[in-house]
């Protein structure tokens, strides 16, 4: 019951790599968007990060973190390089939906191409049962 | 950043009423902050009950907002805090409970063990090991106070950091 039950080796790793690494593969994201999380954790007001986003507005910066507008693909891409943060664990909740989509529609591909035995359709369910296998491993790693 | 669905069991949210509003921060998981601020609520012509209830909209606000799964709190039916907080922090309990979520309380015997290896006894001792542990909060970290200076705002904001701290620890 002392600090050092709050620091286990998987804890320590925060601890050592700082911010940047605060979060690894296996953390969960129970919230849809992690913006905010990270622009604070830089100290970075919203006009700032609007600045370094290439001239958003606060209040436009304010929707990408509740999330009430999804943010363009220039602004995440943007924001992957300046947290060095994969996407998925900027904005997990925008992720999962764009997963699941994929995933329906993977499936549905797959059994469009189940009656077909030439060699670029068995090339292309590879293809299709990695992604659903992936989403399956994924589920509780986003 | 709202969560529609139910709360995520390692998500906990510590709330440290204190002089002048209250400290509050939200974890993930252990070590992993996701929110955090010092919300100043300014004293109030028409009482201290003004004065909470102004506390517990902006609460309200963050819970709703949040969801956590665990709220927690530092043992407040004590005599070393003030009526005010302490009736404000029934309200707050009595908040979580309506929305279904568990209410954790951690008293000053659980910190002091918690924090008993790093050597640490005193609030500002405690701050300064949480903010070697919390980079995200660690310009938060007040000065020590003189024996003259009343509380520091952000003082709020690490007792909160700390209690999640033991509330990851002790689970």
């Amino acid at each position: 019951m002392t600090i050092a039950d709050a620091t286990r080796p998987r804890d320590r790793l925060v601890v050592i790599a700082g911010p940047r690494r605060a979060r690894h593969a296996m953390h969960h994201y129970p919230y849809p968007s992690y913006l905010k999380t990270h622009r604070r954790r830089w100290g970075l007001t919203q006009p700032e990060l609007g600045q370094l986003l290439g001239g958003i507005s606060a209040s436009q910066i304010s929707r990408y973190e509740r999330l009430s507008q999804n943010p363009s693909l220039e602004a995440v891409i943007a924001c992957e390089f300046i947290f060095e943060e994969p996407a998925r664990h900027l904005f997990p909740g925008i992720y999962s939906a764009v997963e699941a989509n994929v995933v329906r529609d993977a499936a549905a591909l797959a059994e469009k191409l189940s009656g077909l035995s030439t060699k670029e359709a068995a090339l292309k369910r590879t293809l299709l049962d990695a992604i659903v296998a992936r989403a399956v491993s994924d589920q509780t790693t986003i | 950043m709202s969560s529609a669905e139910l709360p995520h069991e390692k998500t906990a949210m510590a709330i440290f009423p204190s002089t002048v509003g209250f400290g509050w921060i939200l974890f993930d998981g252990p070590l992993s902050p996701v929110d955090w601020a010092v919300s100043t609520v300014a004293a109030s012509a028409r009482g201290d009950q003004e004065r909470n209830r102004r506390c517990l909209v902006r609460i309200e606000e963050h819970v709703l907002r949040y969801r956590p799964a665990v709220m927690v709190f530092e043992e407040f039916d004590t005599p070393r805090r003030s009526e005010r907080i302490r009736s404000l922090c029934k309200s707050i309990v009595a908040l979580a409970t309506v929305e279904g979520l568990q209410v954790r309380i951690v008293s000053r015997a659980q910190i002091a063990a918690c924090f008993a290896d790093a050597r640490a006894r005193t609030r500002h001792e405690i701050a300064t090991v949480v903010a070697s542990y919390l980079r995200e909060i660690r310009v938060r970290l007040p000065d020590k106070r003189k024996i003259w200076d009343g509380e520091k705002p952000d003082a709020a904001l690490m007792n909160a950091a700390a209690l999640l701290i033991v509330h990851y620890a002790t689970r």
